[in-house]
């Protein structure tokens, strides 16, 4: 009779063994769950909790006040801001949207696969790197000595102040927002049972028709997605903004960082993280109902 | 218009785009060997000058000796997180699972900038605060869901059986982890890596929050960038563009067989 | 005299509110080849995985050589398994798949490489050493995934529908060298399959299964000549169960009105005068003539089908009354355009060739 090598317990007791089995389950659950629960839960728990902390002599002390909200919430500028940044957010969402759409389009439906392939790796690559200094460049490529202005003094035009507007800063949210909006959108036409938009050509739909009135509603729940994660990106940006569009008229996030950096007043800053994060839970509970709520919710 | 025609407008346009989301990275390495001064056309002839300024300015070689440890710190705790949290996905069943799942990959939903404040006020109160330490753990945070993702994804295409055949031949729980689930994740695992390290070294809002004086290299470019427009500027921007790049593609190439077979799959 | 070395006794499992296996008891002897068949469903892969440690019974015991099994974990038990998708390891060579056993139990280096190579060579596969298991065929795979179990040495070795995703053409094949694989190690094999045609031709013993409870357990010619009840009987296939109800009792034989009319039958002493019973027929036991001549039971039908499988004919006829019955004859009784569809014959069979099963 073989024998294993190994020494293996005979008489260990069925208890232990099923200790050894939760051991052995529990080491690969705590680590990432203790790391999200110190890390991220608490901050994001203590953060609404500073929200009613006030600060002393310069100094964060722990405290239940309601002052924060009210200074914030009736502040003009607070308010200003937080329809700024909200349209800004929208209209980028929807900016985002419909000029993705059509390179979408083209690389589910009119690209072979390597050619598709490649597309997405180039997409992915952008997604991850050097937002900053993405932004940097755009903003010297419209600055008053820049790439645009050169172009249009070549027209006898200008100089136009292209910088601190908010369109330039819709250019630097596309920039961010942009391939994950493409790459989000092509997935969700690409899942779109093929058959669906053929039937409709043959029924006697152009092919514009065709895509209007079929392939966006079949694909409606990824397109919704992408357009849910272009809001959130643009609405939390603090980089284009600032760089861009010169903080005049400021987006939250920009006030967020000043009432940081120029008197340290975290309590107040946190409130206008907490609208923030009220405000993008909302967006997305409605877009989200949207997307999975009305018809048919399509399995992909 | 034929079918032809809109295929080839269609392609034209999807090319524009792509344009559109390369511009800026290839306008700010075009500029980085530009001898004039300011980035604009005409160009003014070929220098290395910039690059030379860059790795002259100690400021610089500082926040990149930061970006480094914190990028590597990162990568490897991210890495091993989001590989225990995509086993338990893959593997278990319990209750309270989705309410695991959700805080596992929910921190990309949130804007970085309340991350950034959340980091500050609590690690403030624990004394992380203008410490590396500090910083890798808000982009620890940050980049573990990628990795939970890139191992999942990987995890998905192990056969259900292989586990119990290791088991059956022999190996022990742990045993079958080191020798048949490692092993097989290992190209995740390294692209992991790669892309979370890729996530870290970018990363500007955390780390403008929490470094306090142990600037990481985007807090000091952005410190840069507000001063007066220098090309130097533009040569350590497209440092840091290579390097991330460099990250990202690696990544990509590891990974890559598996994107290849997915996406080849989609729209047939 | 070989002696009891597995023994299942009342074993049960239940997922939640299924009951997968119910009340299986069986022992199989050290040496046997044992298999375990049934549709789909029936708790045979269950039961394989039980004595493997992957599922744990919820009741009853599993005892190897008179010691209880059900606590040790898979790793403790020496029961290899031959997977039906082979689980062959994707990231490891072929010869790094085989050592995989050896290796946990800690062998140096060199002893595995040797004993992989040795089983590497007795399976035939000796070249595909340094391949990687996605350039192999299926057929290769299968040997690969024999010899990482073989290479163990186990006086068990578990195999769970090993054969099923080959080709026809190779399934024949390999289930004879499986058979002199058998011969020539002297170890126990436990089969688990649902095509009756293999674990009757390969087995020493069958236990059929259905809906998680055994049906019969015997030899491959026990159960094909005595099926113990309709489903073991409609599962062989290859035998006429006809309906009917007992008329009248004469010592050992019965006389039973079915559908094709009054046939006589041994007697069974379990079953009485409950009128209602099945005579089974084996299809290949009735003969067909032309004319009747007054021996054993005859019936006249008509051709409706004939079905040529290999050198075996099974025609089907159909009484005047409508019942139906099947007959199965080698192919070289039936040649010479004797058998048209229409034409009519006497269906003849000894009153000893049927016996009864209950309704």
């Amino acid at each position: 009779m073989a024998t294993p090598a190994r020494c293996l317990s005979m008489t260990a007791s069925g208890r232990s063994k099923s200790a050894a089995s939760l051991a052995f389950n529990l080491s690969w659950v705590t680590p990432p769950l203790l790391w999200q629960l110190l890390f991220f839960l608490v901050p994001l728990g203590f953060l609404v909790a500073v929200t009613f902390w006030s600060v002393r002599s310069f100094r964060l002390t722990p405290d239940f006040v309601l002052a924060n909200w009210s200074h914030i919430l009736t502040a003009g500028f607070f308010r200003s801001a937080y329809v700024y940044t909200f349209a800004l957010a929208a209209l980028t969402a929807v900016l985002a949207s419909v000029v993705a759409f059509p390179a979408a389009y083209t690389m589910a439906f009119k690209v072979g696969p390597g050619s598709r392939r490649f597309l997405i790796f180039l997409l992915v690559v952008p997604f991850f790197t050097s937002y900053p200094v993405r932004i940097y460049s755009w903003q010297v490529v419209f600055s008053p000595f820049g790439i645009v202005n050169k172009l249009l003094g070549l027209m006898s035009l200008g100089p136009l102040n292209l910088l601190n507007t908010p369109w330039v800063t819709i250019v630097g949210y596309l920039t961010l927002a942009l391939p994950l909006v493409i790459l989000l959108q092509t997935f969700a036409l690409a899942n779109v049972d093929r058959t669906l938009v053929e039937a409709a050509k043959n029924l006697g739909c152009s092919p514009l028709r065709a895509v209007i009135t079929v392939l966006i509603p079949a694909a409606r729940v990824g397109l919704i997605v992408a357009a849910a994660f272009a809001f959130v990106l643009a609405f939390g940006d603090y980089i284009s903004p600032l760089l861009l569009g010169g903080s005049k008229p400021p987006t939250l996030s920009v006030l967020l960082a000043d009432q940081v950096k120029s008197g340290n007043h975290w309590p107040r800053a946190a409130v206008i993280a907490v609208v923030m994060v009220l405000t993008l839970m909302t967006i997305l509970l409605i877009m989200l109902g949207v997307a999975y709520g009305q018809g048919r919710r399509r399995t992909s | 218009m034929t079918p032809a025609a809109r295929k080839w407008l269609l392609r034209a346009y999807t090319a524009a785009l792509f344009a559109f989301v390369f511009a800026p990275l290839v306008t700010i390495a075009v500029f980085s060997f530009n001898s004039d001064r300011f980035p604009s056309l005409p160009w003014a002839g070929f220098s290395l000058d910039w690059y030379r300024a860059v790795f002259a300015d100690a400021t610089i070689a500082r926040g990149l000796a930061n970006s480094v440890c914190v990028a590597a710190a990162t990568a490897i705790i991210s890495t091993f997180l989001g590989f225990c949290a995509a086993y338990v996905d893959y593997r278990f069943r319990f209750t309270g699972k989705t309410a695991f799942m959700a805080l596992m990959t929910l921190p990309p939903t949130i804007p970085v900038v309340i991350l950034g404040l959340a980091m500050l006020t609590f690690e403030g109160r624990i004394g992380l605060t203008g410490t590396l330490s500090g910083v890798t753990a808000g982009h620890v945070v940050l980049s573990s869901p990628f990795a939970l993702a890139l191992v999942r994804l990987r995890l998905a295409d192990l056969d259900p059986n292989l586990e119990a055949a290791s088991w059956n031949l022999g190996a022990g729980r742990w045993s079958t982890m080191r020798d048949v689930i490692v092993p097989f994740c290992f190209p995740a695992i390294v692209a992991a890596l790669f892309l979370t390290a890729a996530i870290s070294f970018d990363e500007f809002m955390i780390a403008w929050f929490v470094s306090g004086l142990n600037e990481t290299l985007p807090v000091r470019l952005l410190a840069m960038l507000q001063g007066q427009v220098s090309p130097r500027i533009n040569a350590v921007g497209t440092m840091v563009f290579a390097v991330s790049i460099a990250l990202v593609v690696l990544a990509q190439l590891v990974i890559g067989r598996r994107l290849r077979v997915r996406t080849a799959k989609i729209g047939r | 005299m070989t002696s009891v070395m597995l023994e299942l006794d009342a074993l049960e499992k239940r997922f939640g509110d299924t009951v997968a296996v119910a009340d299986v008891s069986f022992s199989v002897l050290k040496g046997e080849f044992v298999a375990i068949m049934g549709a789909s469903g029936c708790g045979k892969t269950t039961t394989l995985r039980m004595i493997a440690g992957l599922d744990k019974p919820t009741a009853g015991e599993i005892r190897l050589w008179g010691r209880r099994l059900n606590d040790d974990e898979p790793w403790e038990r020496d029961t290899p398994l031959v997977w039906q998708s082979y689980a062959l390891f994707p990231f490891l060579s072929v010869r790094k798949n085989v050592e995989f056993g050896l290796k946990q139990r800690g062998l140096p280096a060199a002893v595995r490489r040797a004993k992989a190579d040795e089983w590497l060579a007795r399976l035939g596969i000796a070249e595909l050493g340094e391949r990687s298991t996605d350039q192999l065929s299926g057929g290769q795979r299968q040997r690969v995934a024999l010899a990482r179990a073989l290479v163990l040495e186990p006086e068990m070795l578990l195999l769970d529908e090993p054969l099923s995703s080959l080709d026809p053409h190779l399934r024949v094949r390999m289930q004879a060298e499986l058979v002199r694989l058998h011969r020539e190690l002297k170890i126990t094999f436990i089969y688990v399959t649902h095509h009756q045609s293999e674990a009757f031709a390969m087995a020493d013993r069958v236990v059929i299964m259905n809906e998680g409870r055994i049906l019969q357990i015997g030899s491959p010619q026990e159960i094909f000549r005595r099926p113990l009840n309709r489903l073991v009987a409609e599962f062989i296939g290859a035998n006429n169960i006809l309906p009917g109800t007992i008329v009248e009792q004469n010592a050992g034989a019965v006389r039973v009105r079915t559908s094709v009319g009054d046939v006589w039958a041994q007697a069974s002493p379990d079953i009485g005068q409950t009128n209602a019973v099945l005579v089974v027929v084996a299809a290949d036991r009735v003969e067909l003539d032309s004319v009747a001549r007054s021996e054993g039971n005859e019936i006249s039908a008509r051709v409706i089908t004939v079905e040529f499988v290999g050198a075996t004919v099974t025609v089907f006829l159909e009484t005047d009354g409508g019942g139906e019955l099947r007959v199965q004859r080698p192919l070289h009784e039936m040649e010479g355009g004797k058998l048209q569809v229409g034409k009519c014959f006497v269906a003849r069979w000894p009153a000893e060739h049927g016996f009864l099963l209950a309704a």
